[in-house]
C-alpha cells in the first residue's frame, strides 16, 4: 500500500495547488479590460496626476484633414507601383468586439466596418495620416460650398459583375440617404440631390455646406452597393459590393466569423496583401486579447486602454487614433429640468469641478489626454492651445462660483446612468460632490443615451464623440436643426451662424479660426464640457505590415495589409 | 417502457409551452430596446421608430407572441434580429458545439469526481479524506468561469499548452477540435466533479459498511479487489444519477464558459440574446436548451425503471 499511497498523495498535492493558484490568483473582471487574471481596478480619486499623452507607436499623431478641405485632388490609383507585385499569401484573422449586424453599409454603423471593408469599395481613402486618398473616386471638387462634384473610375466590376460607373454612385447616395432606419441619418441629413454629368462624373448636393463629405465617404456612408441590389435587396447576410474580398457563404457562420476569399478581378491588386480575410466576433475582452497573444488572432480591435501595456509588452504593435472625445454636454442652459443649469456660473462651476487629469487615469488608465479643449493636438488644424489648458481643475473657485450664484450649500442637478458608463457616471458624481455639486442619477438603460439627450429627457450627462470634422461634430449642439439642442435653445445662435460662416469661408485657414471661436464658446458657455481623448485602439501582431487605422472606424482596414511571419 | 416514454413526450409538450409562455413575457421586463442596440446612440428618433416597426416590436405582444407560436410550432423559429440569419440555422451550427463541451465536462466531472470520492471514502476520516473534502467545497464555490479565466491564461496564454480560445477559423480536423474543448470542459467539470467527489465518497462509504462487503474482506478478498469487484457498482448508482442531473446544471454552466473561451456554442448564443433582447434568438435558444433537459430527463427516468421495475408505471 505504500506506493499507491505516495502517488494518492502526490496527485491530491497537485490537486490542492491548483486549487490554491487558483484562489491567489485574484478575479478577473471581464469588462475591467485587462488580459491578465490579475486585471486592475482604478479607485476613483479626486488628486491631479499626470497623464501621459496617447499611447500611440506607428506614426499616427497627426490628423491631417487637408485633403478634405483641398477642392482637387491628385488624380490617379491608390497605389501605384513599378516592381511586380507579390502574390497574396496567407489569412488575415481579425477579431472584432461583436458580431455583424448587416452587411447592407446603409443599415450599419461605422463601428462594424471592419466587416465591411473586405467586401465593399469606398469612394475615398483615408491614408495612415488621415488624409484623403482616391479610390472609387479619382478626385474631387468642390464647384459651389454647397455641392460636391467627384469623378470615378470605369474599371470596377462588382463582385456580381455589374458595372461601376456615375450613375452607379449616384444611386448609391440616393440610396444611402433615403435608407429607413439608417444609423448615419445625420451624414444624410441635409442632403437633397445627386445627379449625374457624364459617365464618370456626378455631383452631390446639400442644403448646407458639407465639407466633411468627402472623408465622410471613405467610411460606410461611402461604400458602393452593386446596382442590381439597390432595388430593395435584402443584403444582410449577402454583401454586395466591389472589395477586394468577396464574402464567404459557406465558409462563414453567422454571429461568429465572417470569411473572404480573393476578388480575382479587382481593380487593384496592390490592396490584396492576403489571399483570406477572416473576421471573427470575441465579444470578450479577455478572449480577444488571448487570441492575439496565443496566435489565434493577427488584428485585435477595439483594445481597451487597460489592454494594451500587456499586448505591447508581449511584442504586438499598437495602433491608436486619440479622436475618442468624452465630455459632459449641458442642453438644459435655460433651466426647464434643473433651474441652477440657467445660471451660467454654476455651468462654470461644473466645468471647474472636473479633475482631467484624474479622470483620464482612472477611466483610461493613463492612456488619455487630459487636456480642455475639443479637439487634441492630434488634429493639428482644429486643436486649439489656449482651450488645452485653459479651464483648469479648481474646486475652490467653483464653490466660490456656486455662493456667487445664491447656492451656498450646493446644487442638486440631475444626470442619466446607464449599464455600460456606470463607472465613469459614477467617477463624475464624485468629481462634481467635491466641489458641492451633488448628482441625482437617472437610472436608464444601455441605447438610450443619445436618443433621450436628443428628446430633453435630462439636462446634462456624460457622452463621447467619435471626431471627425468640426463641421460634423459641433453643428449638433445649435440651431434649429441641432439634435443636441434638445430644449429648442437661441443661446448659441451666433456660434451657429460662425460655424455657417466657418463652413463658408473662402480658405481653410480663416475656417480654422471660426471654428476655434465656435469650441471656445461652447465650452465657455458651458455647453460642452471636455473630458479627455482616449484611443481608438486596436494591436496587431509583430509579423503584420501595412495596418492603417481611419477615423471612426474602430478596426483597422485590410487593404494592402501582408503577413510576413 | 414504451408507454412510459410516450408519456413523458406528451407531458413536455405543455412544459415547453409553458416555457416558452413564460420566458416571452418575463424578458418583456428587460428594457433593452433591440432598436436602439442595432442603430447605435447617433440614430434619430424616426430611424429608431423605423427600426422598431421592421422588426415588428410596435405590436401588441400578445400579437407578436402569436405569430412567433405559429411559426414556432411549424418549425420556424423565425430570424435573428442582429444578423438577419434563421434562428434554425444557427442552432444547428452551436447545439454540437455546446453538446459536446457537456459531454466532454461529464467525462472530466465523472473521472475526477468518482476517483477522489472513491479515496476519500476509503481514507474516510484521514488526512487525504479531508484534503479532498476542503478541495470539492473550493470547487463547489468557485465559479466555473472564474477558472476558465485562469485556466485560459495560465494553461493557454502563459504556458500555451492547450488552446485559450477558440479556434477563429473554423476547426479542420477533430484532433483539433477536441483540442480546443479541453480547457472549457475542465473549466466546466471542475465544479460538477466536486458535487460528484461529494456523492460518491458518501454512497462509498456507505456501501463499505454493508455486510456483503464486510463478508468479503473477512474472507480475506483483497481490498482493492473488494472495491473494484463489489463496491464501487453498488456505490455508482446514486453517482450516476447526480451525473444526469448535472448534466442539466453543465448546460447552464456553459453560457459562462462559452464566453470566456469564445466557444461558439448555445451558451453565447443565448447571453447575446439576453443583452440585446434579441427575441427570436432568445425564445429558439431556450426552446432547445429546455428540450435538452427534457430528454436528459426522460432518459433518466426510462433508465430507473429499467434498473428498478418498482418504479414502471402499472
Amino acid at each position: 500500500m505504500r506506493g499507491p499511497t505516495r502517488r494518492v498523495m502526490r496527485l491530491m498535492t497537485v490537486l490542492l495547488a491548483f486549487v490554491l493558484a487558483a484562489s491567489a490568483c485574484g478575479g478577473g473582471d471581464s469588462d475591467s479590460g485587462s488580459g491578465t487574471a490579475s486585471a486592475t481596478t482604478a479607485a476613483p480619486a479626486t488628486t491631479a496626476a499626470a497623464a501621459p499623452a496617447p499611447a500611440t507607436t506607428q506614426a499616427q499623431t497627426q490628423v491631417t484633414i487637408a485633403a478634405v478641405e483641398q477642392t482637387t485632388t491628385t488624380q490617379g490609383a491608390v497605389t501605384t507601383t513599378q516592381a511586380p507585385l507579390p502574390p497574396p499569401v496567407g489569412t488575415l484573422r481579425m477579431v472584432e468586439f461583436s458580431p455583424v449586424t448587416s452587411f447592407n453599409p446603409a443599415a450599419s454603423q461605422s463601428a462594424q466596418s471592419a466587416y465591411h471593408y473586405p467586401a465593399y469599395d469606398t469612394l475615398t481613402r483615408q491614408r495612415n495620416d488621415f488624409s484623403l486618398a482616391p479610390s472609387l473616386a479619382t478626385s474631387w471638387t468642390q464647384p459651389s460650398p454647397n455641392v460636391w462634384r467627384f469623378t470615378v473610375r470605369d474599371d470596377v466590376v462588382f463582385h456580381d459583375g455589374a458595372a461601376f460607373n456615375a450613375q452607379v454612385a449616384a444611386d448609391n447616395m440616393l440610396y444611402h440617404a433615403n435608407f429607413p432606419g439608417n444609423p448615419n441619418a445625420a451624414t444624410w441629413a441635409a442632403f437633397l440631390d445627386a445627379r449625374v454629368i457624364d459617365d464618370t462624373t456626378f455631383e452631390v448636393e446639400f442644403s448646407v455646406p458639407a465639407p466633411q463629405f468627402p472623408l465622410e465617404m471613405s467610411m460606410v456612408m461611402g461604400m458602393m452597393i452593386s446596382p442590381n441590389a439597390l432595388d430593395g435587396s435584402d443584403l444582410t447576410r449577402d454583401p454586395q459590393g466591389s472589395g477586394p474580398w468577396i464574402w464567404s457563404d459557406a465558409d462563414s457562420q453567422a454571429g461568429v466569423t465572417e470569411v473572404y476569399h480573393l476578388n480575382p478581378n479587382y481593380w487593384n491588386p496592390a490592396d490584396q496583401g492576403v489571399e483570406t480575410v477572416t473576421v471573427t466576433a470575441v465579444p470578450d475582452n479577455n478572449a480577444r486579447l488571448n487570441a492575439l497573444l496565443t496566435g489565434e488572432a493577427d488584428i485585435m480591435s477595439t483594445t481597451r486602454d487597460a489592454q494594451i501595456d500587456a499586448g505591447v509588452e508581449a511584442g504586438n504593435v499598437l495602433i491608436s487614433v486619440p479622436n475618442f472625445f468624452a465630455y459632459l454636454i449641458v442642453t438644459d442652459r435655460a433651466g426647464e429640468f434643473d433651474s441652477p443649469l440657467a445660471d451660467q456660473r454654476v455651468r462654470r462651476a461644473i466645468l471647474l469641478s472636473l479633475d482631467r487629469d484624474a479622470y483620464a487615469n482612472a477611466m483610461h488608465f493613463g492612456k488619455a489626454d487630459s487636456l480642455g479643449g475639443i479637439y487634441p493636438p492630434a488634429f493639428s488644424q482644429f486643436n486649439v492651445p489656449e482651450l488645452d489648458t485653459k479651464y483648469t481643475y479648481d474646486p475652490e473657485e467653483a464653490r466660490r462660483l456656486l455662493a456667487e450664484a445664491g447656492y451656498p450649500d450646493g446644487v442638486t442637478i440631475r444626470m442619466p446612468i446607464m449599464p455600460a458608463i456606470n463607472p465613469i457616471v459614477e467617477f463624475v458624481v464624485q468629481m462634481l460632490g467635491a466641489s458641492g455639486i451633488s448628482i441625482e442619477l437617472i437610472q436608464i438603460n444601455n441605447g438610450e443615451l443619445g436618443p433621450g439627450t436628443a428628446t430633453a429627457q435630462w439636462g446634462i450627462s456624460w457622452f463621447r464623440d467619435l471626431l471627425v470634422h468640426p463641421a460634423r461634430d459641433l453643428g449638433k449642439f445649435m440651431g434649429e436643426a441641432g439634435r443636441f439642442n434638445a430644449f429648442g435653445l437661441d443661446d448659441l445662435d451666433d456660434l451657429e451662424a460662425t460655424l455657417v460662416e466657418a463652413l463658408n469661408a473662402p480658405s481653410p485657414e480663416e475656417g480654422y479660426e471660426l471654428y476655434a471661436a465656435v469650441m471656445e464658446g461652447l465650452i465657455d458657455r458651458g455647453a460642452v464640457m471636455p473630458l479627455a481623448h482616449g484611443g481608438q485602439n486596436a494591436l496587431y501582431a509583430p509579423y503584420v505590415t501595412g495596418v492603417s487605422l481611419g477615423l471612426n472606424m474602430q478596426a483597422p482596414m485590410p487593404y494592402g495589409v501582408r503577413i510576413d511571419g | 417502457m414504451l408507454r412510459l416514454l410516450v408519456s413523458r413526450v406528451l407531458a413536455a409538450i405543455p412544459l415547453m409551452l409553458m416555457v416558452a409562455t413564460l420566458v416571452f413575457f418575463l424578458a418583456q421586463l428587460n428594457p433593452v430596446d433591440p432598436a436602439a442596440t442595432i442603430m447605435g446612440d447617433d440614430a434619430d428618433l424616426e430611424s429608431l421608430a423605423e427600426k422598431r416597426a421592421e422588426l415588428g416590436i410596435d405590436r401588441p405582444l400578445v400579437v407578436q407572441y402569436w405569430d412567433w407560436l405559429n411559426s414556432a410550432v411549424v418549425g420556424d423559429l423565425g430570424t435573428n434580429w442582429f444578423n438577419g440569419e434563421e434562428i434554425t440555422t444557427e442552432l444547428r451550427d452551436r447545439i454540437p458545439v455546446t453538446l459536446s463541451m457537456v459531454f466532454g465536462s461529464l467525462i472530466v466531472a465523472l473521472g475526477i469526481g468518482s476517483a477522489f470520492g472513491v479515496l476519500a471514502a476509503l481514507k474516510a476520516g484521514r488526512w487525504p479524506d479531508r484534503t479532498i473534502t476542503v478541495a470539492s467545497s473550493l470547487g463547489l464555490a468557485v465559479p466555473n468561469f472564474w477558472i476558465g479565466l485562469v485556466l485560459a491564461y495560465y494553461v493557454g496564454v502563459k504556458l500555451q499548452w492547450l488552446p485559450a480560445i477558440w479556434p477563429t477559423t473554423r476547426p479542420d480536423s477533430l484532433a483539433r477540435w477536441i483540442e480546443a474543448l479541453i480547457l472549457p470542459c475542465v473549466a466546466l467539470g471542475i465544479s460538477a466533479s466536486a458535487a460528484i467527489a461529494r456523492q460518491a465518497r458518501s454512497s462509498m462509504i456507505g456501501v463499505l459498511q454493508r455486510d456483503y462487503v464486510r463478508t468479503a474482506l473477512a474472507k480475506g478478498l483483497p481490498v482493492r479487489r473488494v472495491v473494484s469487484r463489489h463496491a464501487i457498482r453498488n456505490a455508482a448508482i446514486p453517482v450516476v444519477t447526480l451525473a444526469g442531473f448535472q448534466t442539466s446544471a453543465l448546460i447552464g454552466g456553459s453560457i459562462f464558459v462559452e464566453f470566456v473561451f469564445n466557444v461558439p456554442g448555445l451558451g453565447r448564443f443565448g447571453v447575446d440574446a439576453i443583452l440585446r433582447q434579441n427575441m427570436p434568438a432568445l425564445l429558439g435558444f431556450v426552446m432547445v436548451t429546455a428540450a435538452v433537459v427534457v430528454v436528459v430527463n426522460i432518459v433518466l427516468d426510462l433508465s430507473y425503471a429499467w434498473l428498478n421495475p418498482k418504479v414502471r408505471p402499472e
